[in-house]
Formats: structure tokens, C-alpha cells, sequence
């Protein structure tokens, strides 16, 4: 997948709220790249625009290009699975409606049988077909979205927090389910989070999010261990791991994304300021190694 | 940030009402560029103008709306704008008259209503179990009659008189405050708010007064004024079928009981009567589903924001 | 001297499950959700002892319960010397006046129709102003009560205070909500503060900011805290001391830096290592427990994290239901289940205790008994050693485990664990 001056902008009563603006970021096939940002930095938008999954007042510009088949088909499972799955459905009704809806000649067993083995690459057992959604646990749930989402052997697969709802244990499992589903079905993953460690554990490629724009962009390996953007630089200081010692918070609050804005968005908070920033929006750049790009005028 | 004086006042109805009802206003004047807004102000345009046509009568009306000041079912024309009546009354005058019963009743009646929905809807709602049930079971019994038909019962029952009406009236309506209320306390009930203000040691009473009712006012104005419309409907029924009033007070539904058998021959006289019951009604309904519109969406856009935010 | 501020003996709160008319009658008994199952732990004066778990282990409960939004079930609770496990009104009154709550979610936490100045000074007009000797008065005017207001909001780091007292919750932003509803249980001046997972909903590069002002805070008021949380990183930086609880019970509990350099039990150890660590360079292969937390309507017998424990043994509580969810598991390759189906469907299948029975009706028994064997040798280990026997019972075929060994916490190496590793 290929984007190229993506953005969006939504109508509100207030005014435009340009929640991403001017984002091109590319998904190489069979690979992970991880969107990470805090909240309101634009990246769940984003994988809706992707997905055109936007509501009435947003407005796109720019492009979005798959490349291979034009309509090799994306898919995207949500943070919360008890809201995305319909309570008044049992979940093989579930699998046959999403299935029908797609190829309407596919008869019921034809639907069930493909849903059984979706569900065991998931690892659900067969009989949890015939029950409601309340009635399963968290994270057979979110496997079970996972295997929705795997029915039409998407090329990319949107996460979108998929596990702040979930604990830690689980949390790793998913993943895990996720790698390995990976390697089987040839998928790319687009994981959009704000936790830094599943980034890192999971993705080839970052992407760090601020104020609707990309600020860095890079392969995991340098970018952790070098970040060049000040705020990569802040947000990898300020997350407490099991070794921090002392605690780091990143001055000051993201700014509004209602209007115009001149300039850096990060020049209110940015450590290593200088007067162009104020004035002058740093345009994204080719820095150093590994297609590294940033966002900055130190570089 | 200044802070204003009046706001100073340490009565309950300063310190809660006060400040939420004055953000709702504010919000509202806000929004009265919409298409919800504008409603709204003709609603209350029409509504007051009725008010004042009632209050300043003496001064309006041409004629005195009792007395014989023409041939019976003379056409509209002339002196007389709206006709006259198989009396030989002034229907115009009538009309301008007969703004008082209606209005003077209807405030009365929803008065009650909530005065006395509302304190009841908030227990129930808050305190639930036992009492809560039987009464639910209780309102919406009363709720199940049609309005109209129990209205006549009640007044049967209880005599005629302005107050009796009105009473009457009140007692079909509480059902509607008390369910809308108590639905909306219950729900609130289970804010963590409301868990927080418990763990604080607040009193319960405290807790209904400041944490419970602030939050669920909004819904109020709302069925304040479409109970008001309907009441227009109701209290028209009855004065037609002579239920209600002393003789000889002028009357929107009581005209109409007066002049539709002569329907044929002097239409204006039951044409207007009815005319301007369905106008009070129609500007008390935008007023109503107008302050929905406009209210409700204050809080769907509050929650919004915190879920983008998220 | 650190005298126990609070002491928790044995706690147990059970929340009745809801149950239609007609499943009361079939199901039979009483169902009930056991959230905090027999609790035990102190906290000293001025530490800040962390209790630390997944979602369901009971961790709110347990704070819920000390601030007397919920009942406990049976147990004590001991707050200097004091019994409040099932305080009066007065005594709960009071009780709050020492321990408060500070909660996950400060924007619900805060009446919207109420604006921020007015939540604390309502608080202060309930309990009075705190006075130097420790005293409540009621405020004598207005204007003391708001003096009183802009005092907390200071110490709390909303300056200016006068700009802040008339903003409505939904004006200000998640860290100042934050520090608004610490401000709110301030004004009380408790002595024990109940954080259940103060930081959670707030964005990373913010979170240090407001641990760091809750250390401040304790500083200042010289609190003490039960820290909850999710977040076993966050845990080790704040808490002197940290419970790790797992479906209603404490499996490992001791002072902070004991547990996590060398964990004992196996959850602790799971849990540390699916922490996600930021670090790229640093991807291990992690070894995870095998499914989720079951539900605490009907706990696994024995140790509780037995069905899911990669260490465990033949006598941690294998039961009826074990073999059932192993056979669950087993059939999930469409082959196996097809080649096994004799013993199958899994929904045939019913677990009492320490039994699980299938009754096969008209069909020969025997054959089934064999599978079974062959299943349970094959798959071996610490719940294939637990089993007794596997028999046939008239029509049915019986598999029963051997009773486990009973669970005592135990004191190794300067924390207690609840394992029979040791």
C-alpha cells in the first residue's frame, strides 16, 4: 500500500479539524510497520482513510494505491471487540452474513465450512459457532474479529488497538496469533498503537505520529536505537519500562488540530527549537540510513 | 476569570440551577442560527404573543366578548374580523378573551405536574427496589389511559372549577415526568461520578439535589413544553364537553362546543376557536421537539469529544 | 516506627450472580461471582504497597471494598487498631474522612453539570474544613469556603486558582481532571489513598508527570497508597511493596525489588515476561501461559492458574473440567477430532469435580475407555499424572482425578507465595 499526500480534514461545528494532513507512508508486502502516536495525533483516522472508513464530514485528499490487484481487498479489526460484534447474533451468523455479503452464490455450509477453518487458524474451538458474542471471553472475541478479518485472505490487515482493552498475558498472546497468521497468509499488518514496546517487538517498520503528520519514519532497529525527531526522541525517553529509573514527561500538551497552524507542531514542546521552526512547517526528508525520513529542521 | 455576582447566591437554585440552566442558555443562543433554533423562536414568539393578547384582552378586544353586539352569524367583515357567533357575539373578541382559561390552566396544570413528577420520578429512580417498582407499576398504569379519557373521568369525579381542571390535567401528565425522570436517574445512578460522590461521604439527599438532578435537568424543558402542548389539546376536550368551566367565561373549546352544530351556517365561529387551539399546541410542540434538537445533541457532542480525544 | 495502617485479614467479596427464574430452579444453588476469595495483606504507615494484576483479578473490588462501595462478604478489615469491615453510617462517615479513592477515569469521575471549584468546595461543606489540630469546623462564610477551595487547587498545581474554579470538567484536560479529583479526596486529608490505576487512561508521555505529583503529593501529606494497576513496569517504579493478585487471590506478595529481580511464583514470571519492552534489539521468544483467565463464577480448583501454568504439577488441582478442555483443545485439528470422535463431541462431555463422565448410552463403553487411555498417555504430563483412573460406570465412561494437595502460602526467600513448587 502506498499513500501519498493523505489527508483529512473533518467539518465540524467549530471549524475544520485537520486530523491528518499530508501523509505518505508505504507497506511493503508481508511486512509490519507500526504507526505509533499518542492520542489525538491522527493515526486511528488514518487507518480509516485508508479503509474509507470515514464518517459524512470528513473530507479526503490525496491518494491511496494498492499495488498488485486494484481490489485486492484490506480489512481491519477494532479495539474493542464486544461493540464491533453484533450481541444479537450468534457468531456463525456472523461469519455467514460477512461471507454472503461478499459472494452471495456461497451456500450456508459453504459459508460454515470456510468460517471452521478461518476459526482454526485462530485457534477457537468449533463450538463457540453457536454462541453469542457475551457469552465468550475478551480474547476469543478478538480472535474471533481476527477470523472475520482473514476470511477474504486480506494483503493487509489494519490493527487498530487491538489490545488496550486486553491485559498483558493477552495482550502478547494476540501478537504471537498475529505473527504467526502472518507468515501463513502473506499479510502485511498495519499495527496503529500508542504502546512503544508492542511497536517494538512486532514491527519492521515505525512510523511516529504528531499532530496529524508523520514526524519520523524508519526501521524499527535504528529508529529505537537512534531516533533523530525530538519528540521519537521524548516519547521513547518518557515510556516506563521495567528499567526506569528516573521518569521523563514530555513538557506541555499536543496542540489543537482545529485550523491552520504555522510552522512545527511539536515547537511548543521541542527541547532543541530554533527560530525557524516557529514559522516555517519542516516538509518530511530522506535523513542517514535504512530510508529513515524525518520531519525536522535539524536535519 | 471574574466571577459574577449573581452567581454568588447560595441558594440551591443558585448554586444548581443556576449554573448548568445558564451554560444550556448559553448553548442555546448559540445555536439559534439552526434550523432547530429558529423553531424554537417562533415557538416562543407565537406562545408569547398569545400570552400577551390574553394578558392585555381588556385593551384588545374590540367588544366585550359576553355580550350580544350584533346579529347572530353575521360573515366575517367589517367590524368584525373573525364574524360573530349564533349568539351574536364577537368571535374575534372571544378569541382574544378566550386565551386566558386555556393558558391560565395549562400553566397550573403543568405546574403540578412537576412539582410533583419530578420529586417522585427522582426518588424512584434513585432509591429503585420495592418502592421504585410500585410505583413504576402505579404510572404506568395512569399512563396506559388515554390522556383525554381520564382527564374527563377525573374531572367527573372531582367537579367543576378551574383548579379542578387543572388538577385534573396535572394527573395525566405526572406519569410522563415521573418515567422520563426516573428512566434518566437510574441511568445516571450508575455514573462513576455518582460512585465518587458516595465514597466522598456525601449525603444522599446531597447527592440526588447536586449530582443527580443537574445531570438529568436537561430533560426537562423538553417535556415541559410538549406536556404543555398536549394539555392545550386535552383542556380544549374537556371544556367542550363542558366539564369545566363556570358559564359564561370565554373559551377556545368551549366556543367550539357552542357553534359547531352551526357549523354550516357560521363557520368562522368554530374555525377560529379551533384554529387557535392548533396554533398554541403547534408553537408549544416546536418549542419542545426544537429544545430537543438543541439540547440533546449539547451532550452527544460532549461525549464525542472525549471519544476523539481518545 | 511503621505501625500496619491498614490490615486486611481473609477478605472475601462475593457478588450474587443475576439469574432469571426459570435457571435458578434448573441450575440449583447459589452462583456467585467470587471476586476477592480470601485476601490477606497490611500496609505500613507511609509506604506504597502496589497490588498488581490482569483485568478480573479483583484489585477494584478490593479497593471499592475499603472505601465502603461495596460489601465484604466475610473477612476483616483493620484500619489502625480499628475494625471497619462493616462500618454504620457514622462510622463509615468517618472512615472516608481517611481512606479515599482515586479513580482510573477522572472525566467520569466528575459530575459534568458541576463545575470543578464547586465539586471540592461541596466536599469541604460536607466534612468541614480541616483545621491545624486536625478538627473539622464548618466554614463560617462563603468566601473561607472558597479561600479553602483555591488552597487545594494550588497545592495541587492548578495556578491560578481563581482561573480554575469555575471551569467545567469537560474545559480541562486529562491530567488536570486528574489532579482536580486528587484535590477533591485532598480536601479530606485521608491518610490511605486508594489509586486504582491512576495513570492508565493518559496518554505515555505524560504518565511520569503525574506519578511524579503523586509522590509529591505523599511527600507533602505524608500518605500512604495502595497503588493498583495493570502495569507491572509502573508497579515497580512506584511501590515499595506489590501483591500480585490472580483471580481473587494473592499468589506472590513482598517487598518490590525481592519479586521482581527473582519472581517466584509462575504468574509473576508470566507476567514479566509479556511485558512488551521498547527496546527492539531485545525480542525474546516468550514462553506464554496457555489460554485466558476463567471466569471467577466458577474458579479452577486447587491453585487457580493451574490450568494454565507452564510448571505445573500433578498435584495443583487437575479436575473433571481439565481433561474436558484438554480434549477441547486436542479436537481443534479437524484430523485428530475426526480420527477421535468416538469419544467425542466435546459438548457430551460433563465435569463434577473431580470426575468427568461421559455417558455413551447404547454404544460399547470399552472402546471409548481405551481412547481415552491412548489420549491421555499420549498427551502426558502433570494432568495425565493426576488422573486415578479411568473407568467405566454403567453406561458411561469415568475419568477421575486424585485430590490435590492442599495450598499454603509460604514464606521464601523474603516474600510469600501461594505455589506448590515450594
Amino acid at each position: 500500500m502506498e499513500s501519498k499526500g493523505l489527508s483529512v480534514t473533518f467539518d465540524t461545528p467549530d471549524g475544520p479539524v485537520h486530523a491528518v494532513t499530508d501523509v505518505d507512508l508505504t507497506i511493503e508486502k508481508g511486512t509490519t510497520v507500526g504507526l505509533v502516536g499518542e492520542s489525538g495525533c491522527g493515526k486511528s483516522t488514518l487507518g480509516r482513510a485508508i479503509l474509507r472508513l470515514l464518517p459524512e464530514n470528513a473530507r479526503i485528499s490525496g491518494t491511496v494505491r494498492f499495488d498488485g490487484t486494484d481490489l485486492s481487498t484490506r480489512s481491519m479489526i477494532f479495539q474493542d471487540p464486544m461493540t464491533r460484534l453484533n450481541p444479537l447474533m450468534r457468531i456463525r451468523d456472523h461469519f455467514i452474513e460477512t461471507i454472503q455479503a461478499h459472494d452471495p452464490g456461497v451456500t450456508t455450509d459453504e459459508a460454515v465450512s470456510r468460517a471452521l477453518r478461518v476459526l482454526a487458524d485462530v485457534r477457537v474451538p468449533a463450538d463457540r459457532m453457536n454462541m453469542y458474542p457475551h457469552e465468550l471471553s475478551g480474547g476469543m472475541r478478538q480472535r474471533i474479529m481476527i477470523a472475520l478479518c482473514l476470511l477474504f485472505k486480506p494483503a493487509l490487515l489494519i490493527a487498530d488497538e487491538p489490545t488496550t482493552a486486553l491485559d498483558v498475558i493477552l495482550e502478547a498472546q494476540i501478537l504471537q496469533l498475529l505473527q504467526s497468521i502472518m507468515h501463513g497468509y502473506n499479510m502485511a499488518v498495519l499495527l496503529i498503537t500508542h504502546n512503544l514496546g508492542l511497536v517494538a517487538e512486532f514491527a519492521d517498520r515505525v512510523a511516529v505520529m504528531y499532530a496529524g503528520r508523520i514526524a519520523e519514519e524508519g526501521a524499527t532497529v535504528p529508529l529505537f536505537r537512534e531516533p533523530y525527531h525530538p519528540y521519537t526522541q521524548g516519547l521513547l525517553r518518557s515510556v516506563i519500562d521495567l528499567d526506569t529509573t528516573k521518569l521523563y514527561s514530555v513538557p506541555g500538551a499536543p496542540p489543537s488540530l482545529l485550523g491552520d497552524s504555522v510552522g512545527c507542531p511539536f515547537y511548543p514542546r521541542c527541547e532543541k527549537r530554533m527560530a525557524v521552526c516557529e514559522t516555517v512547517f519542516p516538509e518530511i526528508r530522506p535523513v542517514g540510513e535504512d530510508r529513515r525520513k524525518v520531519a525536522c529542521h535539524l536535519y | 476569570m471574574a466571577v459574577g455576582t449573581a452567581r454568588g447566591r447560595t441558594t440551591i437554585l443558585g448554586r444548581f440551577v443556576g449554573r448548568p440552566a445558564g451554560r444550556l442558555f448559553a448553548h442555546f443562543l448559540k445555536e439559534s442560527g439552526t434550523a432547530a433554533g429558529i423553531i424554537v423562536w417562533i415557538g416562543i414568539g407565537i406562545v408569547l404573543a398569545i400570552i400577551v393578547m390574553a394578558i392585555f384582552a381588556p385593551f384588545l378586544a374590540p367588544f366585550d366578548p359576553n355580550t350580544k353586539v350584533a346579529d347572530p352569524e353575521t360573515a366575517p367583515g367589517g367590524r368584525f374580523v373573525m364574524g360573530v357567533d349564533r349568539s351574536g357575539q364577537d368571535v374575534l373578541s372571544r378569541i382574544i378573551w378566550g386565551a386566558r382559561i386555556p393558558l391560565a390552566i395549562i400553566a397550573v396544570a403543568t405546574t403540578i405536574s412537576l412539582a410533583i413528577g419530578l420529586p417522585i420520578g427522582l426518588l424512584s429512580g434513585f432509591v429503585g427496589g420495592r418502592l421504585d417498582r410500585i410505583l413504576v407499576l402505579v404510572m404506568d398504569s395512569i399512563y396506559a389511559f388515554p390522556g383525554l379519557l381520564l382527564a374527563i373521568v377525573i374531572a367527573a369525579i372531582i367537579g367543576r372549577g378551574i383548579l379542578n381542571i387543572s388538577v385534573a390535567i396535572a394527573i395525566v401528565y405526572i406519569p410522563t415526568y415521573f418515567r422520563i425522570i426516573r428512566n434518566h436517574v437510574a441511568a445516571v445512578k450508575q455514573e462513576p461520578y455518582v460512585e465518587a460522590a458516595i465514597a466522598l461521604g456525601m449525603p444522599r439527599r446531597r447527592i440526588i439535589t447536586r449530582y443527580v438532578l443537574p445531570n438529568v435537568a436537561q430533560s426537562i424543558p423538553v417535556i415541559f413544553s410538549v406536556n404543555a402542548a398536549d394539555s392545550v389539546l386535552t383542556e380544549a376536550g374537556l371544556t367542550f364537553l363542558g366539564l369545566g368551566l363556570p358559564p359564561g367565561i370565554p373559551d377556545w373549546g368551549f366556543d367550539i362546543s357552542l357553534n359547531w352544530q352551526r357549523f354550516e351556517a357560521s363557520w368562522w365561529a368554530t374555525f377560529y376557536p379551533g384554529l387557535f387551539i392548533l396554533i398554541l399546541t403547534t408553537a408549544l410542540t416546536f418549542v419542545g421537539e426544537g429544545l430537543n434538537d438543541i439540547l440533546n445533541p449539547l451532550l452527544r457532542k460532549k461525549d464525542f469529544k472525549a471519544k476523539v480525544e481518545a | 516506627m511503621n505501625e500496619a495502617l491498614l490490615d486486611v485479614q481473609d477478605l472475601r467479596v462475593y457478588f450474587p450472580v443475576f439469574q432469571g427464574f426459570v435457571q435458578r430452579i434448573l441450575g440449583g444453588g447459589d452462583v456467585k461471582v467470587h471476586a476477592v476469595d480470601g485476601v490477606s495483606f497490611s500496609i505500613a504507615e507511609g509506604e506504597v504497597f502496589g497490588l498488581v494484576g490482569e483485568s478480573g483479578c479483583g484489585k477494584s473490588t478490593i479497593a471499592k471494598t475499603l472505601v465502603g462501595l461495596v460489601r465484604a462478604t466475610s473477612g476483616r478489615i483493620r484500619f489502625r487498631e480499628e475494625d471497619i469491615t462493616h462500618p454504620g453510617p457514622k462510622a463509615l462517615f468517618h472512615v472516608r474522612e481517611r481512606i479515599q479513592l482515586i479513580y482510573q477515569d477522572a472525566h467520569a469521575a466528575l459530575s459534568p453539570a458541576m463545575t470543578v471549584g464547586e465539586a471540592i468546595a461541596d466536599v469541604l461543606r460536607t466534612h468541614g474544613l480541616a483545621t491545624e489540630s486536625g478538627e473539622r469546623v464548618p466554614p463560617k462564610s462563603e468566601d473561607e469556603l472558597r479561600q479553602a477551595v483555591y488552597r487545594i487547587f494550588d497545592d495541587v498545581g492548578l495556578r491560578p486558582p481563581v482561573f480554575y474554579y469555575d471551569k467545567y470538567p469537560d474545559e480541562l484536560s486529562g491530567g488536570q481532571k486528574q489532579r482536580v479529583v486528587a484535590g477533591r479526596v485532598l480536601a479530606l486529608r485521608p491518610e490511605l489513598i486508594v489509586a486504582d490505576e491512576p495513570v492508565a487512561m493518559l496518554d505515555m508521555s505524560v504518565r511520569a508527570r503525574m506519578l511524579e505529583f503523586l509522590l509529591e503529593l505523599k511527600a507533602k501529606y505524608n500518605l500512604t497508597y495502595l497503588f493498583i494497576t495493570h502495569d507491572l513496569a509502573t508497579a515497580k517504579f512506584m511501590c515499595d511493596r506489590i501483591a500480585i493478585m490472580y483471580l481473587g487471590r494473592i499468589v506472590e506478595m513482598g517487598p518490590a525489588r525481592t519479586i521482581y529481580a527473582d519472581p517466584k511464583h509462575p504468574y509473576t514470571r508470566a507476567l514479566l515476561q509479556a511485558i512488551p519492552i521498547p527496546d527492539p534489539e531485545r525480542r525474546t521468544k516468550k514462553v506464554l501461559p496457555r489460554g485466558e483467565v476463567p471466569n471467577a463464577i466458577w474458579p479452577p480448583a486447587g491453585c487457580r492458574f493451574h490450568p494454565r501454568c507452564p510448571v505445573a504439577l500433578a498435584t495443583c488441582g487437575w479436575e473433571g473440567r481439565d481433561v474436558i478442555a484438554l480434549l477441547e483443545e486436542r479436537w481443534l485439528s479437524p484430523e485428530l477430532a475426526e480420527r477421535e470422535a468416538l469419544a467425542g463431541p466435546v459438548e457430551e462431555w460433563e465435569a463434577e469435580g473431580l470426575l468427568a463422565r461421559r455417558d455413551v448410552g447404547k454404544s460399547d463403553p470399552a472402546p471409548v475407555q481405551v481412547l481415552m487411555q491412548r489420549i491421555v498417555q499420549e498427551t502426558g504430563g502433570p494432568l495425565a499424572d493426576a488422573i486415578r483412573a479411568i473407568r467405566v460406570e454403567g453406561s458411561a465412561i469415568v475419568v477421575e482425578f486424585r485430590a490435590p494437595d492442599p495450598l499454603v502460602p509460604q514464606e521464601v526467600e523474603g516474600r510469600v507465595v501461594e505455589c506448590l513448587l515450594y
